[in-house]
């Protein structure tokens, strides 16, 4: 929608006096400037091309959730790398994440399926570790388990705390984890697997949406590999391995023969060269680019680091959030926010809190209600997440948020927040709040809503929230 | 001149500057009146003055009493020793109310209780005419000083805030008769010496006002109304006195459904269908409210027995003779319900008290349930062998002897009275048995733990319980922990609770009285402390409930469940009952309070 102005021949640059200048010329994008080798290197800030604000910002919308100014100062200050230390570092979020746990438990006696969502999106609102929780979104879409059909709290949970507990861990532990999962296995159709009848699905689902993609694998892979899982039950809502159901025989799966157990024929999977990259691919698409083709020299950098690190997670996301990249202008805005990339990002900006069961509610409206994907394939993303309807969505769920009575701001109203917040005016709200560039005719709009030189209102800065949420630059991220 | 009254209007303060709207203000609405009245203020009824129609009357005879007991309450001490009262005393939004009191009492010259009290010293009405859809706050001062006082100081402030705004100052200035009166256009505010009358219909707010000046005729009045007068004689005067017209509201449909006689709930019908069936017929209705250390809340409709349907008579009893069972309270009580039902009736006269839809789910249920006790007819035999008056009861449970789940509930239980126990016993037996058969087949379809019946005696008494078959140590978190169904049999006394510990209670009970009934039809009752108790056993589930729907962080969703908690600790208990007198149903409710802690 708004591509041409993203990617277009006008760049956008910071000059010395900390604002945004729009600098003419045709000029290539950053991916095609760049080899790929050359665009996985580490971004070094120099004094064209600084750590600041902006790319902060940009660092926070796209690894998190975003964040107030207020909380954005620290994060320029301690420079790039401190920043993505913190941000992969899920213990600053040990107390936080076991007072949550304390809420779950209860969530886990009942099937309010929606309710669990609310306590999601509470949870990604609230967390001193918003990447994590981010990451453990990603999985979620990836590892795609709806309580639609598993209709049990306590299942649902229990895979929620495997993929938090592996978000930025190692992706071999998270699939050996999600194949005993009930929640998936309950999805899959997967609870009784015989060797009399192996059950294919979870043993395709594995090979084509978790592991490897279409066309690295064969129809014999996958009735090997469902062999190798026979035996795997749900019995009682818990695991069971059933010796006496197990296929004992000799399997072949991708060029290996032996007598192979699920967890070795996992290991077998990951193995395979496209593996890596399947993750790799995924993770870019998810943090860097929607919609761009991504050929395997381009993912290939990534997938190294991936298999060079056993598969641990960590690393490789360092080398996306530390890019040249990532940190390219034109990457900017390249992807549109995500329904809860907008609530959560929106509230957690404004430093406010609403009604949780509220915010499910419109995230189900706007296509994305967390515990719900769509299909085992998890939601997808990109314009999908855009029509007509939607749109509308989009701006009336922010609009609530700035004008319902009901939402609490933790600086006490939107003035306050506006004032906190150190905006000089609308053009540095917008600057701050969007990832692109506003065209100086929408900029003068916008002033009308809080002009200059006058003491702001609550009302004020609701009006420019409003008309910010309504523009399609607002979408992007 | 009459016509003068809201014709003619002059905007007196229109798109005129602030010291101009005050200086109007001041000078048009608070002279003091010019002639003196024939009629004096002290000398009129607020009942002489409204005009028949009006069907809905609220009278506080002494407001400035019912102020005085609210604010020096001995729970209003209390209250404010809390940390939370304090912190909100000392909020943004409070210290700005508090900044605008000061003020306006330094302008009245008065705190604003003396303020509210001066302007109600004799009496505040509240009256709505449903013939004209019209309301009428009527209320008389201690003095006309004092009225004028406050009435003008209020107008200047709207006035202020609307000038500050930028807005139209909202009301016109004009005179009628000898009342000064202040038009806002959805209502007005008409003031004569120390009467103040507002209302939202101006010829109904210009009929009470020629009563005031020049009396009502004595038959159009509201005294004078035949609903009034009954109602007066139905409740005395209280702290607050209200009078309904059911009969006009009935005439008008407004509030049907009180009036269907029935509802399309059958649980409902249970705990209402009484009620429906006397206001149904009903003309009236009449209440009280006195609030002094409790509060004490009565309201009456006339009873007329030859008006009540046959069918009612399993609600009432043969002549409304029905009457509550003594309840029972055992150690840790929550709340407790219990009222005189003949349920056999109740079931076998479904066919008159429902519709259509109601009665066909009721007849599969009745096959269902007949099914369940072995082929006897469940309204006739099962139903039928249970003597009228039952009591529903939930009392704290311990979880002392198994790891605490979760969430914790209360155990709820049934007590009833067979007629012939020694041959239905054994019918209720099999049917509890066969009931958790299928509770059993389904729990294993779902792979949950299942039930495991035991049967067992203790003394004179039949017990029979089900407890879950508990492998995973994990499971005593869910909540199948708070149940352990038992039925049980003592004397003629038949017992269904949801855990084991509760039939125990009841059966210590039991043996202990002899039966005995209340002077109530329904008597429902709460014990603030175990319900506090209950609470605080779940604070966690209250926590995460107040998290998800303010979006609060645990530490402030903790502090204000403390708070809740806090404020129960003042609850001592609740009560409400239902008595049949020979003319009149009257329902009465109280709240009392824990003063001494």
């Amino acid at each position: 929608m708004s591509s041409k102005r993203v990617t277009g021949t006008a760049r956008i640059e910071m000059n010395r006096s900390n604002r945004w200048t729009r600098r003419s010329g045709p000029r290539k994008p950053a991916w095609q400037e760049l080899s790929p080798e050359e665009a996985w290197q580490p971004f070094q800030p120099d004094g064209q091309n600084p750590w600041d604000e902006r790319r902060a910002m940009h660092l926070m919308r796209r690894a998190a959730f975003g964040c107030s100014r207020h909380d954005l100062r620290p994060i320029v200050d301690q420079g790039l790398d401190a920043t993505v230390d913190w941000l992969l570092d899920e213990s600053s979020a040990v107390e936080f994440d076991r007072q949550m746990e304390q809420t779950a438990r209860i969530l886990a006696t009942g099937n309010d399926g929606k309710g669990l969502a609310a306590w999601w999106l509470l949870k990604m609102v609230q967390t001193p570790a918003p990447a994590i929780e981010k990451l453990t979104l990603f999985w979620h879409g990836h590892f795609a388990t709806s309580h639609a059909k598993v209709q049990r709290n306590k299942a649902m949970l229990d895979q929620y705390r495997l993929l938090h507990q592996h978000a930025a861990g190692n992706f071999a532990d998270l699939v050996h984890g999600i194949s005993r999962d009930i929640a998936m296995l309950v999805y899959l159709d997967s609870t009784d697997n015989r060797k009399t009848h192996p059950n294919e699905n979870y043993a395709r689902e594995l090979l084509e949406l978790f592991c490897l993609g279409i066309g690295n694998y064969t129809e014999n892979d996958i009735k090997q590999l469902a062999r190798c899982f026979t035996g795997w039950e749900v019995r009682r809502g818990r695991f069971r391995f059933n010796r006496f159901q197990h296929d004992g025989g000799t399997k072949t799966l991708f060029g290996q023969t032996g007598n192979f157990d699920g967890d070795q024929a996992i290991d077998i999977v990951l193995q395979q060269p496209a593996a890596a990259r399947f993750i790799a691919r995924k993770l870019i698409r998810f943090y860097v680019w929607d919609e761009r083709e991504l050929t395997d020299e381009w993912v290939e950098p990534i997938a190294t680091t991936l298999r060079e690190n056993q598969f641990e997670i960590r690393p490789a996301l360092r080398q996306i959030f530390t890019s040249r990249i990532f940190h390219a202008a034109d990457t900017r805005g390249a992807k549109i926010k995500s329904p809860v990339e907008l609530g959560v990002g929106v509230l957690r900006q404004l430093r406010a809190a609403i009604n949780m069961n509220e915010l499910a509610n419109r995230m189900q409206e706007l296509g994305q209600l967390p515990f719900h994907p769509p299909s085992v394939k998890g939601w997808d993303g990109g314009r999908t997440w855009i029509n007509a309807a939607t749109i509308l969505s989009r701006a009336n769920l922010v609009e609530h948020i700035v004008r319902s009575g009901q939402t609490k701001f933790a600086d006490g109203d939107l003035a306050a927040w506006y004032q906190e917040s150190k905006y000089n005016d609308v053009a540095d709200l917008a600057s701050h709040w969007l990832a692109v560039e506003l065209a100086p005719e929408i900029i003068r709009e916008l002033t009308r809503t809080i002009p200059a030189g006058q003491t702001v209102t609550p009302n004020q800065v609701a009006s420019a929230m409003t008309q910010l949420a309504v523009l399609p630059e607002f979408q992007l991220n | 001149m009459q016509a003068l009254w809201f014709g003619n209007s002059r905007r007196l303060v229109h798109r005129v500057t602030l010291p101009l709207v005050l200086a109007a203000v001041s000078v048009v609405v608070f002279p003091l009146a010019l002639d003196a009245q024939e009629r004096s203020p002290e000398q009129i009824e607020f009942d002489q003055i409204l005009p028949d129609t009006t069907g809905l009357i609220v009278s506080i005879p002494h407001p400035d009493q019912v102020l005085d007991h609210l604010l020096s309450h001995p729970i209003r001490d209390d209250l404010e020793k809390l940390d939370a009262y304090q912190s909100a005393l000392n909020s943004p939004q409070a210290l700005q109310g508090k900044l605008l009191l000061g003020l306006f009492e330094s302008q009245v010259g008065m705190t604003w209780p003396e303020a509210i009290k001066s302007i109600t010293r004799h009496g505040l009405y509240i009256a709505g005419d449903p013939d004209h859809e019209a309301f009428a706050v009527l209320m008389r001062a201690d003095s006309e000083t004092n009225l004028r006082k406050v009435a003008g100081t209020l107008l200047n402030w709207v006035a202020k805030q609307a000038e500050d705004e930028g807005r139209e100052v909202p009301f016109e200035i004009r005179d009628y008769r000898d009342f000064k009166v202040a038009d806002f256009g959805v209502f007005i505010m008409a003031r004569w010496k120390s009467w103040l009358l507002i209302s939202n219909r101006k010829l109904h707010a210009k009929q009470i006002a020629d009563n005031l000046l020049d009396g009502a005729e004595t038959d159009t009045n509201l005294a004078s109304a035949n609903w009034y007068q009954q109602a007066r004689s139905l409740e005395k005067t209280g702290d607050v006195w209200v009078g309904v017209n059911l009969k006009s509201l009935r005439e008008r449909n407004i509030a049907q459904e009180l009036f269907r006689g029935t509802t399309d709930d059958a649980a409902a019908e249970l705990i209402l269908g009484g009620i429906l069936d006397v206001l149904e017929d009903s003309d009236l209705a009449a209440g009280q409210l006195n609030i002094g250390d409790r509060i004490d809340l009565s309201i009456s409709v006339p009873l007329a027995a030859d008006k009540i349907r046959s069918v009612r008579e399993y609600y009432f009893g043969p002549e409304l003779t029905g009457r509550a069972p003594q309840p029972i309270q055992p150690d840790g009580w929550i709340a407790s319900l219990t009222s005189y039902r003949d349920l056999a009736g109740w079931w076998l006269s479904k066919e008159e008290l429902f519709e259509e839809r109601v009665i066909a789910q009721l007849a599969q249920t009745d096959s269902q349930l007949s099914t369940i006790f072995g082929g006897l007819d469940f309204g006739e035999e099962v139903l039928g062998s249970v003597q009228p008056g039952v009591q529903i009861l939930a009392v704290q449970q311990d979880f002392e002897a198994t790891p605490e789940p979760d969430v914790k509930l209360p155990s709820f239980g049934l007590v009833a009275r067979l007629y012939d126990p020694a041959s239905v016993r054994s019918r209720f037996k099999i049917a509890f048995q066969s009931l958790i058969g299928f509770i059993n087949i389904e729990l294993g379809q779902q792979g949950q733990p299942q039930l495991e019946l035991d049967s067992d005696r203790v003394g004179d008494a039949f017990i029979t319980t089900a407890r879950y078959l508990i492998d995973q140590p994990d499971d005593y978190r869910l909540m199948i922990a708070n149940f352990s169904p038992t039925i049980a049999f003592q004397d003629d006394y038949l017992i269904i609770s949801s855990t084991r510990q509760l039939a125990d209670q009841i059966l210590a009970e039991v043996r202990q009285r002899e039966p005995a009934t209340v002077e109530a039809n329904t008597l429902a009752l709460i014990n603030g402390a175990a319900l506090k108790h209950a609470l605080k056993q779940n604070a966690e589930a209250l926590i995460a409930q107040n998290m998800l729907e303010q979006g609060n962080d645990r530490k402030t969703a903790q502090q204000q469940i403390d708070i809740f908690l806090r404020l129960l600790d003042f609850a001592k208990s609740a009560a409400v009952e239902l008595k049949v007198h020979p003319n009149r149903l009257n329902l009465s409710g109280s709240l009392e309070f824990n003063l001494d802690e």
